[in-house]
């Protein structure tokens, strides 16, 4: 990994806009610095390579579970 | 007409579908770009047909998944395997994008499964150089890299991403690939929508001996209210086509690539879209020598 300073891990905003869209349900632009309209788009983005993921690798049980598997 | 010497080269991305259309029909492109990632496996049917399809046409190989401006460094089992298909295809160029893609959740290495935007700093422009030097020496090879279409901005950003790519390449010896929809996209989506100015602005900033390559696609009008998605799922637009000729007039006879990865149309069509780059070269080039 590439070294940064103290000051510079704390801020990481790579790791804050990762944070963001795995975690935070609902980013409002005061508390993560992102716009959710944005976040939304790389949530939905991941959920749909994930499920496309799913569809080649284990076919069946991506058919048997796609229901609950819904877009964000 | 294919490219003469003189003339820009224009390809296609090529995707699965297409593969026998490219080798069972007449040359009507000059090469081909292909993303790296899908040929990856070790041998197996994908790989065949890119080295059948090599033997007919130079072929590019963009890469999605290096995530060069990641804090994170590449792992080496990513780069031995791009390493071992550039040494079976030899392709002629070699791209990035100006992302980051790597990252950790839970104390785990983790890949965020998109093309994340970086913000435009001192210090991110010295991770990427550092991560551009690290492949391009391991490879081998010059990187061309790309601007991104992104839909969130970073308040640290302080440089502009033209600058950025830039200075990039003056510390790399990395060249440009210009995504005139990227900027368009971002253009909608941040900038107000003045297409024409947003391309202006950017290519002006971009030293003359800088890009090697342009990239041209098209993608679906937003609902109401809703950003604008990079979805490469259109015909290329007017107004790309018209940054297109921009990016001619001020960079010259650059390599051009089709770009369509989704709601794929007929080979014809991707073809057509390549003579309309071709066309719009051929204008520009003769109005250069006038």
């Amino acid at each position: 990994m590439i070294e940064l300073s103290s000051s510079e891990h704390a801020d990481n905003e790579q790791q804050r806009l990762l944070d963001v869209i795995w975690h935070d349900e609902s980013p409002v632009r005061d508390k993560s610095g992102f716009e959710a309209q944005g976040i939304d788009i790389y949530r939905r983005n991941l959920l749909a390579n994930a499920q496309r993921a799913l569809s080649i690798s284990f076919p069946t049980v991506f058919q048997r579970f796609s229901n609950y598997l819904t877009v964000m | 007409m294919l490219a003469k010497n003189s003339d820009v080269m224009v390809g296609v991305g090529l995707r699965h579908p297409h593969f026998a259309d490219i080798l069972t029909q007449s040359k009507q492109v000059d090469f081909v770009e292909v993303h790296s990632e899908n040929f990856f496996g070790q041998g197996g049917a994908a790989l065949s047909m890119l080295t059948q399809v090599r033997d007919k046409y130079p072929v590019s190989l963009h890469s999605t998944s290096m995530g060069l401006g990641s804090v994170q460094n590449i792992p080496m089992s990513y780069l031995e395997r791009l390493k071992k298909l550039t040494q079976h295809i030899d392709p002629f160029l070699m791209s990035e994008h100006a992302c980051f893609t790597w990252g950790q959740q839970q104390g785990q290495l983790i890949h965020s499964g998109d093309l994340l935007p970086i913000a435009h700093t001192q210090h991110n422009l010295t991770v990427m150089c550092e991560q551009i030097d690290r492949v391009q020496s391991f490879l081998g090879r010059q990187l061309i890299i790309e601007n991104v279409s992104a839909y969130v901005q970073f308040a640290e950003s302080y440089l502009s991403e033209a600058e950025f790519l830039a200075q990039l390449c003056r510390r790399t010896g990395a060249k440009i690939l210009l995504d005139i929809n990227n900027i368009a996209v971002n253009s909608l989506n941040f900038e107000g929508g003045n297409i024409q100015q947003s391309v202006s602005d950017y290519i002006d900033e971009l030293p003359v001996d800088s890009v090697a390559q342009i990239h041209v696609a098209g993608c679906s009008a937003p609902l109401p209210g809703e950003l604008v998605i990079d979805d490469h799922a259109c015909p290329v637009s007017d107004n790309v086509w018209l940054g297109y000729e921009q990016a001619l007039t001020r960079f010259g006879a650059i390599p051009t690539l089709i770009e369509w990865d989704n709601e794929l149309p007929e080979w014809s069509v991707l073809v057509n879209e390549a003579n309309k780059a071709r066309d719009i070269a051929h204008a520009v080039s003769a109005r250069k020598n006038t």
